[in-house]
């Protein structure tokens, strides 16, 4: 009852206002199609889904739809909007009038119908233009946290946007503001996140908040090099994202973890600002960070070089590379608490060496606290203390230069899905093989622009075709496959790890004839150990492992035993050609027993940004037989 | 009170509470990142209290030195700022250069003439800035200002 009366009253206002110019306006629309039109698509975040029968609106708050449909459609959508936009200011001061709440819908429409000022008045959207005012922005820069291995949530990378201000005139880029979506999990963990991120349950939120607090997060908290891109866009672009932004104020989105994420999020912001980007479109099935980074530096294009901002650790990293042997000794033990800062070992030194070692002992000490390895209980005194001497040494200024950018930043490592054609022979068997990788980055990939010692497999799937028995297989389809080789110092003490899960091809024995056939198995594998970093780029891993087999080839249904591997990576980031020499031993005692061995050497030459060859040759042995695997293979990354 | 987590990009787990308040009331965005780290070992523990070896307050826009139109006081700016950047603020004075300290500079509005000079006098009177292992960026900038108020050449960016 009232709520019809409150449209009577509603309709009886607009008509009062010109209910003929809006007849006007929406006939003129109709006859523009503007309601097809891309950006105003883009402005009410349409597109196709998977899910809906034809487009839909990601938005999931029915405050940000003044038409019932308007989730739907488009062109109901856009009369209501018209309709809004003669409403008189609402008497309740907390809401906006249309016109300004959602102010980039107007801007859009005043031109492309032309409205007529004198037949509707424009509403001055103070609020808005106070926060426009406080934001101030001259510039736009993305901002890419590099992948971060020790937190299943952001192995793939993140990305978000820096409003730059005016006034600050580029310095000072802390007190910026950054832009971050991201999604609302609640309270759920382990495999609810999982599933329900994959299926778009948690809704995503744009916030505004200090630039200081993601470097924070990122770059102290999680240990993740910051790469900063200044997008080449002009002030009527960025006023244009910004008033679009503002209409996204508290409206929620699906959230889904492969597609519809922060990357695909930031991608459509641009394309708001510069409606003749069309970057979304280049991801329909999945956006991860690192690509939409190229994408956005490739279209929107770049201001000046990208900066690096290496995180507390990789700066302790290059502070503590520096010291010589008797430095670093001093500086753990005062960092320790075995060593008072004003010891006299200390005061011995020169003052240049003295504020070496103070300044990297208090930065060791952070780095524990941030690592949860110390409690702030135990050690504020002793920071404070340390940094009291610091401050004695009569040294102005830091001791360390600013660590070195790495030569390939981010953008210009290989893309981050992969095809491969291999050919070889298996236990006296050719095959062909193709395989496919959607993403990310493994140790045998050209390093350059991605951190060291982390992989990131998700999905890599291998066809492999026998000639001689013209058979095709499913030879692997593994699910996920992760690998941390940071290396271990008296500093920096990480435990290497490894986690891999998905189907796999076993060779086993069947029963009524003698050889080994080859079989799917679903493998889980998970390992723990230590890596050491050798002269001439080399790295030395040890790991303790586990692996469980299941699958009904097997006699029992499941294998699962303990094991050991050992293995040798040489080659720098530089470096063309990486190799990895490695043995690896597990003693199944549950289910199948048997003790599977394997020892080989798998090398790769990178021929270009996004080719590569790799040579593989394995020895292996399991159940009691022994056979040989020969395999060549060229890669492409796309 | 619902604990609201975070999925940053194919977010399996939380991270950081960011969370756009959507009355946006105070200062763009209103809410400041804040509350709770999520969960894996190294992100462990990391809570905002608990990570700093100087103690902060808090702070939020919606609490402190707003103006009726919604704009952040620049006081209220350079406590935020220190209260989330204390520990590296006391590494860059002890030290005497650095990227907080040059920006807590810049808010504190010391002109760029006498930034060398903030920079060696912060140096010199770090252990009276940041009296003890349990001061909060309130302490330290009150210190700060009684101890600039008797330089005869920064005696001018004293609040008191």
């Amino acid at each position: 009852m009232g709520l019809v009366a409150f449209c009577c009253l509603a309709e009886a206002a607009l008509a009062a206002v010109d209910g003929g110019y809006l007849t006007e306006l929406i006939e003129r629309s109709r006859e523009l199609r503007l309601a097809d039109a891309p950006q105003w698509r883009r402005l009410l975040h349409y597109h196709e889904s998977w899910f809906h029968f034809g487009a839909a609106s990601g938005a999931d708050t029915k405050t940000f739809f003044l038409a019932p449909t308007g989730r739907t459609d488009a062109q109901a959508e856009l009369e209501a909007t018209l309709a809004s936009f003669f409403a008189e200011a609402p008497a309740d001061t907390n809401r906006e009038p249309a016109q300004c709440a959602f102010i980039a819908r107007y801007h859009w429409l005043a031109r492309e119908l032309a409205f007529d000022a004198t037949r509707l008045p424009p509403q001055p959207c103070p609020r808005f233009r106070a926060w426009y005012a406080e934001l101030d922005p001259s510039g736009v820069t993305f901002v890419f946290p590099e992948a971060f291995l020790n937190n299943p949530s952001s192995m793939f990378g993140h990305t978000l946007l820096r409003l730059d201000t005016a006034a600050l005139e580029g310095r000072h880029d802390l007190i910026s503001w950054a832009i971050n979506f991201a999604g609302s999990t609640g309270n759920d963990g382990g495999a609810a996140y999982v599933v329900k991120g994959l299926v778009g349950f948690y809704p995503g939120y744009y916030s505004i908040g200090p630039y200081y607090e993601k470097v924070k997060e990122y770059g102290d908290w999680e240990s993740r090099d910051i790469w900063e891109y200044r997008l080449d866009l002009t002030r009527a672009e960025i006023e244009l994202m910004l008033k679009h932004l503002w209409e996204l104020q508290g409206i929620s989105f699906d959230y889904y973890y492969f597609d519809e994420n922060c990357s695909w999020q930031l991608l459509g912001l641009l394309e708001v600002a510069r409606p003749a980007l069309h970057m979304t479109d280049r991801f329909p099935l999945w956006v991860i960070p690192a690509d939409s980074l190229r994408a956005a530096v490739e279209e929107a294009g770049l201001l000046g070089e990208a900066v690096y901002r290496p995180s507390a650790t990789t700066q302790l990293r290059d502070a503590v590379g520096r010291l010589s042997p008797q430095e670093r000794g001093l500086a753990l033990r005062v960092s320790n608490g075995e060593l008072a800062p004003g010891a006299d070992e200390i005061a011995a030194l020169a003052p240049r060496s003295r504020a070496a070692v103070l300044t990297v002992a208090y930065d060791q000490l952070r780095r524990e606290l941030l690592a949860g390895e110390v409690t702030r209980e135990a050690t504020a005194a002793r920071a404070r203390a340390i940094l009291i001497e610091r401050s004695r040494v009569d040294v102005q200024g830091s001791t360390f230069p600013p660590v070195a950018a790495p030569r390939v930043p981010p953008h210009e490592g290989h893309a981050s899905a992969r095809v491969a054609l291999a050919s070889g022979w298996e236990d006296h068997r050719a095959f062909v093989e193709l395989r496919a990788r959607p993403s990310l980055h493994d140790l045998l990939d050209p390093q350059g622009g991605y951190p060291r010692g982390a992989e990131v497999q998700f999905l890599e799937t291998a066809l492999r075709w026998y000639p001689q028995d013209d058979q095709v297989r499913l030879h692997e389809l593994v699910a996920l496959d992760l690998q941390s080789l940071t290396t271990w110092d008296r500093f920096f003490r990480p435990l290497a790890w490894r986690f891999d899960t998905g189907l796999r091809t076993r060779l086993v024995p069947k029963t009524g004839h003698p050889g080994l056939d080859p079989e799917g198995v679903y493998r889980t594998h998970a390992g723990a150990g230590l890596a050491l970093a050798l002269p001439l780029h080399a790295t030395l891993y040890g790991f303790a492992d586990a692996t469980l087999d299941a699958g009904p080839s097997l006699a029992h249904d499941v294998a699962f035993g303990p094991g050991g591997a050992l293995g040798l990576w040489i080659g720098s980031d530089a470096d063309r050609w990486r190799a990895h020499v490695f043995a690896q031993a597990t003693r199944f005692a549950l289910g199948d027993t048997t003790t599977a061995v394997r020892a080989g050497a798998e090398q790769r030459l990178t021929l270009g940004r996004n080719t590569a060859l790799e040579l593989e040759t394995v020895f292996e042995r399991d159940f009691g037989r022994s056979w040989a695997r020969v395999g060549l293979s060229w890669n492409w990354y796309f | 009170m619902k604990k609201l987590l975070l999925v940053v990009c194919f977010l399996l787990v939380p991270v950081g509470a960011a969370f756009a308040d959507p009355d946006i009331g105070c200062g763009p965005g209103t809410s400041v990142w804040q509350g709770s780290k999520g969960v894996m070992p190294k992100v462990l523990g990391a809570t905002t209290n608990g990570s700093f070896f100087f103690q902060t307050f808090g702070i939020s826009f919606g609490t402190l030195g707003c103006h009726q139109g919604g704009t952040v006081t620049a006081d209220a700016r350079l406590r935020m700022f220190a209260g989330a950047n204390l520990d590296r603020l006391a590494r860059e004075m002890a030290v005497g250069e650095g990227e907080v300290l040059a920006t807590f500079a810049h808010l504190m509005g010391v002109a760029a003439p006498d930034r060398p000079a903030f920079y060696a006098f912060s140096k010199a009177h770090f252990a009276e800035i940041f009296s003890g292992d349990d001061v909060t960026e309130n302490q330290v900038l009150g210190s700060l200002d009684r101890l600039l108020a008797s330089d005869p050449q920064l005696a001018v960016y004293a609040k008191s």
